[in-house]
């Protein structure tokens, strides 16, 4: 199966907390093509985690339309959001004990995983699969024989144990030494290589950032801006409206009157002095 | 698909599941099982000690012309159904004749009796077993009343008999066990008497041979025996046993015979019992197995919950919630199904210990079809408990599974604990306020526990904040760190409702059985009067005393007690007992009444007069006397006038100290208004006699009043010239019916001299010795009224007055019964009537003891005597009882309570060990010592549990104060022994030690083994 | 002034640490870098008296370490990886036992400010299990703040935070040092080892490379 092509418009998220209803994404709007392998980037709370189960069916959006693939996420019902998962998203949790069955070694979880594929699904032998995050050593030890970054590489196997065409992964690098974070790392890369598969993960890690050919970083349930290849942009969204860098923002608090100039090579942005103002 | 690595992962958790299980199962399978056990041993228990009642005694009516053939013994066989022989002991054949002796003056009467192998069944003690026609065996008694010896003739005729025929004595026999069933309660007497102690003689049982009986010399009543055989017949032969005996009075009566058994009534009463055994047992059983269902259900609610991480991972990869509950409902329903199927076999073991201990094999090994109804019932509803709980938990949102710890649910004040606080109080109440005697009251202390366990688990967890916010700000850390770990993990609520209604359970097991077995115990020891009884026969009351003075005059191990009855089933009886001994050697002989009751119910000391003579002489004369009409009524007829007064009589009253007759002396007439006169009258009073009376009567037909003195100068015997007369006040009017005019009074004078008003009826003076009204202890049941009487020896009416002084019921005679002194009685005498009187010695502890010897000694003095009653045995028979045997059950439940209790301990401690231990290890990580986490780790469940058990216990009390009167302790309710239903408070505050003891261990040792977890390497297992 | 010595640490047959020696001065910060499993929580562990090393001493102040207790007397305040707080209570009270055990004075401003330093003086009576992975790691932070200790240990503090979150941090272990403390932070951020005074690797239990002060 290839990559499915991921597209959100105006993707709203509101939870409640402490009595309060808190927006953790409030109209997002990207889209991500079939195989590519994309970042999601933001400090803490900023919705990245809320963004990624969304995609995977796990939370249903407040507001805003969102697709996976052919799958209009926002009006599935709960089975078929089942069906999604079976066989086409993965998720990897942060965590990676999370995704595993404690008592299966790494080639039962696989077949755990797989229990569920809808039955036209020609679904990859385990070993194979165990061999491409390069854990086919490990096939059967029990899982508290595995280091951390190898539980990590099973976590991901698992994720993909029914070759989705999309794979979500939440801080898959994250507690991991460097150069087990590394191997994880190429080991999702080399999945989004060979098979094609789009990728969507989650990391903190500024190194990780940079090695990615796309990332989008979200800053208070909005997106902040995109990465290519380790350059930074800003994003205009769908509503003309432009999120400021942080360094910039911080030269420009809110409420600063700027004025926007077009020149030939580019828009000025031009901080308008207060008293000129008035 | 993975089923076997998941069990074998959580194997522990599948063997605890397993276990509860086999609890509930266990209890589902044993309740109805032991519930038709102990029907059947209540079948044979009851046939067994009711033997006599139980028993078809066939006899015929002689017949009236003698040239008709007598029935046969064996024509009276057909009577018993074929298909009911097998329950029956093989029928004890008989016939008997009552034959007047000829050539005596007197009459006397002896009983002719030949049944099948009695041989056997007496000791002969000389000569032989009479073989031929007419030869019989004669009673040893018989010797020493009679000098009937071997190789004598004995001439009698029999009932309605043409001629007299000779039996001939070949042998002495001693009657060796009259409560053997072979009698069927008609053994040789054991006493014998000449008819000139009382008329007709009589001789125990002359045992003969069958022949005798084959011409038609003897007429004859055929008897035949039988009866159904305990551990023969079952529950399901009742109805069968029921009409069979029914049937055979009407066919008996075809064949001129009557079959007078009681059995219908004894079948009404064993299914009486049944009822009971029906309803507490399962009852008491379906308890355990509902507390079980509900620690299965905590059980379940936490293993269910452990397993959210992976639930998440399985609804995550894509497995519909119903996919995933069926293969988490395979994995935990399996070892539950197990479990549960398993308390079948353990049940019928737990079955066969109890029914060859408690039941004492008292019933067969059956398959009644509620227990496998049961079982299936149970497992059932346990695999339904196992789909909920699992339901419960998948059909939750995917991102609530996820995160590691469920949302907070603590403000939500349980509604599902307040629905069962309302339900447990709503059921407390019908329980109590429903006027049945029924099930329902057993679940009281549960129900009250249940209401009270999770109202303070409800309470304890804002209290537990607010010590530990208290202890914060004091800088107490272990107070403070163990409340605060109670506040913030609401499973305490599960842990404190579990143990209060364990440790109630067990309180009200405590109570229950204890307070049972009290009322047993007490029951038996009033019923049968003193730890034992012994019947002793005997027709004279000087012998039996003078007999039981042999054996034990210091009154050590026994006490005299005669009982005399009213020919009408209405009147009282008399209870004549001996106070000082009696306070002693009874049950509970000091409750009777007080010591002031004791004192007025003795016999007053007083000097009696006593002389032993063949005449009496009276020097009397009379003082002026005045000629009085009778006093008539207002508008009533005067009567007719009387001629002028006569003369009067004199007359003494006289107890023989020997037989204790009640002989009359009248004196010949004593003219008015002459000198002293000198008046004899015969008497044989060569044994000694004592002068009860003295009265004043008149010749027949002078019924004219008068009124004047009576001085009684002297009054001699032939030992002595003149008796001491006492003083006038010793000397009582006797109140006689219809002589309201007549008065009689002794006053001051010289001798005795007596104020008389007269018109014909005789006027009695009654020493002091014997007070005229005699004080008594009634039975509460009796309607009182002052004319009330009861019968002397001989039957005459004794006046009473009733002493309200009683303290609790009356030993061994409850109901219609006046206790008077012996001393009393015998001081009133009057001549035996064996057929009304029983003489029995009550025997204490010590006593019963050394009944054997008490018996030979007995013997010894002439008197034959058998144990016919012992506490030791009721408390025996009542402890087989249906309600016996199911609050036995209650220690059962008691300690199922306890291992409920422990494994919800476990259980909560198993899932949260972990992190708890984590806690403590982040703490002493900072510096906290180990001493303040251990002190918090140890007392965080300990406390809470102890003041849980505290409140179980005292729920457990309370409850039983509620529940026990509803109860059924006996099969009868009521009866005049009340209940004594008192708290015991050493069982409870013992059990409440115990409780506390056994899971604050279990506490203590979890929480130091936490604590001893709560290593710095805990911290990092956090990371993984 | 912490004096490690030729410090080993095993676990069972596994070797942790292995004869590291090192000196962190009053007021400086060192850090401890290296890959998962060279040994950094060993030797903060050894330092902070949680685990005994199997050879070689440790000092602070000059007074040998030989047990948590010792340690803690001697105000070495370990903020453990993966935060290591008491779940069952609230932010605050993760703060407040420590300091009752110790009997500090003046327990509620020290709290309080403490709280307020790490940004979560709003959050103090949420309990642990209520915050982000971050927030309990600031909570962490903060509960080794109010110690104030003489040697304050980090081990992997700054691993679940965002930039702007660790650069806090950072400067707050900074303050510490600047208060007086000797500081030690574990790291595998070569970003963070970059700020300390010092910086020393491990690997495989062995001091591989030091930067000295």
């Amino acid at each position: 199966m290839s990559g499915l092509a991921i597209s959100t418009t105006g993707l709203v998220h509101i939870y409640r907390a402490h009595g309060h209803d808190v927006a953790a994404l409030s109209g997002i709007g990207i889209s991500v093509r079939p195989g590519e392998l994309v970042g999601l980037l933001g400090p803490s709370g900023a919705g990245k985690s809320t963004l990624l189960q969304l995609c995977g069916g796990l939370l249903t959006p407040s507001a805003g339309r969102l697709r996976i693939g052919e799958h209009k996420v926002e009006t599935m019902t709960e089975a078929e959001l089942d069906r999604m998962r079976a066989g086409d998203v993965g998720i990897v949790l942060q965590g990676a004990g999370r995704n595993l069955i404690p008592y299966l070694n790494p080639i039962d979880n696989i077949r755990y995983a797989q229990r569920a594929a809808p039955g036209d699904r020609v679904l990859p032998k385990p070993a194979e699969i165990l061999e491409l995050v390069g854990l086919a050593a490990q096939a059967q030890s029990p899982l508290t024989a595995l280091t951390p970054g190898q539980i990590q590489l099973c976590a991901v196997a698992v994720g993909i144990a029914t070759f989705p065409g999309l794979l979500l992964a939440d801080e898959p690098t994250s507690q991991l030494d460097h150069q087990a974070r590394d191997e994880v790392l190429a080991a999702i890369r080399k999945i989004n290589a060979e098979t094609g598969m789009t990728v969507l993960l989650i990391t903190h890690d500024p190194e990780v950032a940079a090695t990615l050919p796309r990332t989008i970083t979200i800053r208070d349930g909005r997106i902040a801006a995109e990465g290519r290849s380790g350059e930074e942009y800003a994003v205009v969204a769908s509503d003309g409206s432009l999120p400021l860098p942080p360094h910039v923002a911080e030269l420009l608090p809110a409420g600063t009157l700027v004025q926007v100039t077009t020149t030939e090579d580019g828009v000025h942005i031009t901080p308008v002095p207060q008293e000129e103002a008035e | 698909m993975f089923l076997r690595q998941a069990l074998r992962y959580r194997w522990s958790q599948a063997l605890v599941l397993a276990g509860i299980s086999l609890l509930i199962g266990t209890c589902a399978v044993f309740g109805p099982w032991f519930a038709r056990a102990v029907q059947q041993t209540v079948v044979t228990e009851t046939l067994h000690g009711q033997r006599l009642s139980a028993a078809w005694q066939l006899e015929t009516r002689p017949v009236r012309n003698l040239s008709d053939e007598p029935p046969k013994p064996e024509q009276l066989q057909p009577l018993i159904p074929a298909d009911l022989a097998p329950l029956f002991t093989k029928p004890v054949l008989g016939i008997h004749s009552d034959v007047s002796w000829t050539g005596t003056e007197d009459p006397i009467v002896s009983r002719l009796l030949w049944r099948d192998g009695v041989c056997d069944q007496v000791v002969i003690v000389a000569g032989r077993c009479p073989a031929a026609a007419n030869e019989v065996l004669a009673s040893t008694v018989d010797q020493s009343t009679w000098g009937i010896e071997p190789g004598q003739t004995i001439r009698g005729i029999g009932e309605g008999a043409a001629q007299p025929g000779v039996l001939k004595v070949v042998g002495q026999y001693r009657p060796k066990d009259g409560t053997a069933d072979y009698w069927f309660g008609r053994p040789p007497t054991g006493r014998s008497h000449p008819p000139t102690d009382k008329s007709p003689g009589e001789t125990d049982l002359l045992l003969t041979a069958r022949p005798t009986f084959a011409g038609d010399l003897w007429s004859q009543h055929t008897t035949l025996d039988t009866r159904p055989l305990p551990g023969v017949v079952r529950l399901d032969d009742l109805d069968r046993l029921e009409s069979a005996t029914t049937a055979s009075q009407g066919k008996a009566i075809e064949l001129g015979a009557d079959n007078t058994s009681a059995l219908p009534g004894v079948i009404d009463q064993i299914r009486h019992e049944r009822a009971q055994a029906a309803t507490i047992i399962p009852l008491v059983m379906v308890q355990v197995a509902l507390f079980g269902l509900v620690v299965l259900a905590l059980a379940l609610a936490v293993v269910v919950d452990q397993r959210r991480p992976e639930l998440a991972v399985a609804r995550l990869r894509g497995s519909t919630a119903r996919r995933t509950s069926k293969t988490l409902t395979v994995e935990l329903g399996l070892p539950v199904l197990i479990g549960t199927l398993l308390g079948a076999p353990l049940g019928f073991a737990l079955l066969l210990i109890v029914r060859s201990t408690w039941l004492r094999h008292g019933a067969p090994i059956e398959l009644p079809w509620s227990v496998p109804v049961a079982l299936v019932a149970v497992a059932v509803v346990a695999l339904g408990v196992v789909v909920l709980q699992v339901r419960g938990v998948v059909r939750l949102q995917i991102a609530t599974l996820l995160r590691r710890v469920a949302p907070s649910r603590r403000r939500a004040i349980g509604v599902i604990d307040l629905c069962i606080i309302v339900f447990a109080v709503a059921g407390l109440l019908s329980a109590v306020g429903g006027s049945n005697r029924g099930p329902l009251p057993v679940l009281a202390p549960a129900l009250l526990a249940l209401a009270a366990g999770l109202t303070f688990a409800h309470l304890l967890l804002p209290l537990a904040g607010l010590i530990s916010r208290r202890a914060l700000r004091r800088g107490r850390l272990s107070l403070a760190l163990g409340t605060l770990q109670i506040s913030r993990r609401p499973a305490v609520t599960r842990i404190v409702a579990a143990v209060a209604v364990a440790a109630s359970l067990v309180a009200f097991a405590g109570q229950a059985a204890s307070v049972g077995e009290h009322n047993r115990e007490s029951r038996a020891g009033y019923e049968t009067g003193a730890e034992g009884v012994l019947k002793v026969e005997a027709s004279y009351v000087a012998r039996f005393m003078h007999g039981i003075n042999e054996v034990d005059r210091d009154r050590r191990w026994l006490t005299p007690v005669l009982i005399t009855r009213p020919p009408s089933p209405d009147a009282l009886q008399t209870v004549m007992i001996e106070p000082d001994s009696f306070r002693t050697i009874a049950y509970r002989g000091d409750q009777l009444t007080d010591l002031d009751g004791f004192r007025d119910l003795s016999a007053p000391s007083v000097e009696p007069i006593e002389f032993s003579t063949r005449q009496l002489t009276v020097t009397a004369s009379t003082g002026p006397i005045e000629k009085v009409a009778p006093e008539v009524p207002a508008g009533a007829t005067p009567p007719v006038e009387q001629p002028p007064a006569k003369s009067i009589r004199l007359t003494a009253y006289v107890v023989d100290l020997r037989t204790g007759a009640r002989n009359v002396v009248t004196f010949p007439p004593l003219p008015l208004g002459k000198p002293p006169t000198v008046l004899r009258a015969p008497l044989d009073c060569r044994d000694g006699c004592r002068l009860l009376r003295l009265g004043v009567s008149r010749e027949l037909g002078d019924q004219g009043g008068l009124r004047g003195d009576v001085h009684i100068e002297k009054l001699s015997a032939d030992d002595q010239p003149a008796l001491k007369l006492g003083r006038p006040e010793d000397w009582r009017p006797m109140q006689e019916p219809g002589s309201n005019q007549d008065r009689i009074a002794a006053k001051p004078g010289a001798g005795l001299t007596l104020a008389v008003t007269s018109f014909g009826a005789e006027q009695v003076l009654q020493y002091a010795t014997a007070p005229a009204v005699v004080p008594a202890l009634i039975a509460p049941d009796y309607r009182w009224d002052p004319s009330a009487t009861t019968p002397a020896f001989d039957g005459t009416p004794i006046a009473l007055t009733k002493l309200d002084r009683l303290g609790g019921p009356i030993n061994r005679f409850p109901l219609h019964s006046a206790v008077i002194d012996l001393e009393t009685g015998r001081r009133i005498g009057g001549t035996v009537d064996e057929a009304s009187t029983q003489f029995e010695l009550w025997l204490n502890a010590e006593g019963v003891a050394k009944a054997d010897s008490i018996i030979a000694k007995l013997r010894a003095e002439g008197l034959s005597a058998q144990l016919i009653d012992q506490r030791t045995d009721r408390i025996a028979s009542y402890g087989r009882s249906a309600s016996a045997l199911a609050l036995q059950l209650t220690p059962v439940v008691g300690i199922a309570g306890w291992a409920l209790a422990i494994v919800v301990l476990l259980l909560t401690v198993v899932t949260s060990w972990r992190s708890r231990a984590q806690d403590y290890a982040s703490l002493r990580i900072t510096g906290v010592p180990a001493a303040t986490t251990g002190r918090a780790a140890r007392w965080e469940q300990t406390g809470p549990v102890a003041l849980a058990v505290l409140l179980g216990s005292m729920c457990g009390v309370v409850g039983a104060q509620i529940a026990l009167p509803l109860i059924p302790l006996f099969a009868d309710a009521g009866g005049p022994i009340p209940l004594e239903l008192e708290v015991n408070w050493p069982v409870a505050v013992l059990l409440w030690a115990v409780s506390t003891a056994v899971l604050a261990a279990v506490t203590l040792l979890l929480g130091t083994g936490v604590n001893r977890r709560a290593g710095f390497a805990r911290i990092r297992e956090e990371l993984t | 002034m912490i004096a490690v010595d030729g410090v080993s640490v095993r676990y069972g047959a596994v070797t942790a640490v292995e004869s590291v020696t090192l000196a962190v001065p009053a007021g400086r910060v060192l850090a401890v870098s290296g890959p998962s499993g060279a040994g950094k929580s060993s030797l903060l562990w050894a330092i902070a008296g949680a685990v005994a090393p199997a050879a070689g001493q440790v000092a602070v102040d000059g007074v040998q370490i030989g047990s948590r207790a010792v340690a803690a007397a001697h105000g070495v305040v370990l903020i453990p990886q993966g935060n290591g707080l008491a779940r069952v209570l609230t932010a605050r009270e993760n703060l407040v036992v420590p300091l009752i055990a110790e009997r500090t004075p003046d327990l509620d401003t020290v709290v309080t400010q403490a709280l307020t330093q790490v940004g979560l003086a709003e959050s103090g009576d949420h309990l642990v299990e209520e915050l982000s992975g971050g927030e309990q790691q600031r909570v962490a932070v903060a509960r080794g703040l109010a110690q104030r200790g003489r040697v304050v240990l980090a081990d992997e503090s700054t691993s679940e935070l965002d930039g702007a979150n660790r650069e806090l941090v950072l400067a707050l272990l900074r303050a510490e040092a600047d208060r007086g403390a000797a500081v030690v932070i574990a790291t595998h951020d070569p970003t963070v080892a970059e700020t300390a005074d010092a910086h020393a690797l491990l690997d495989e239990g062995r001091l591989s490379w030091l930067r000295p002060f």
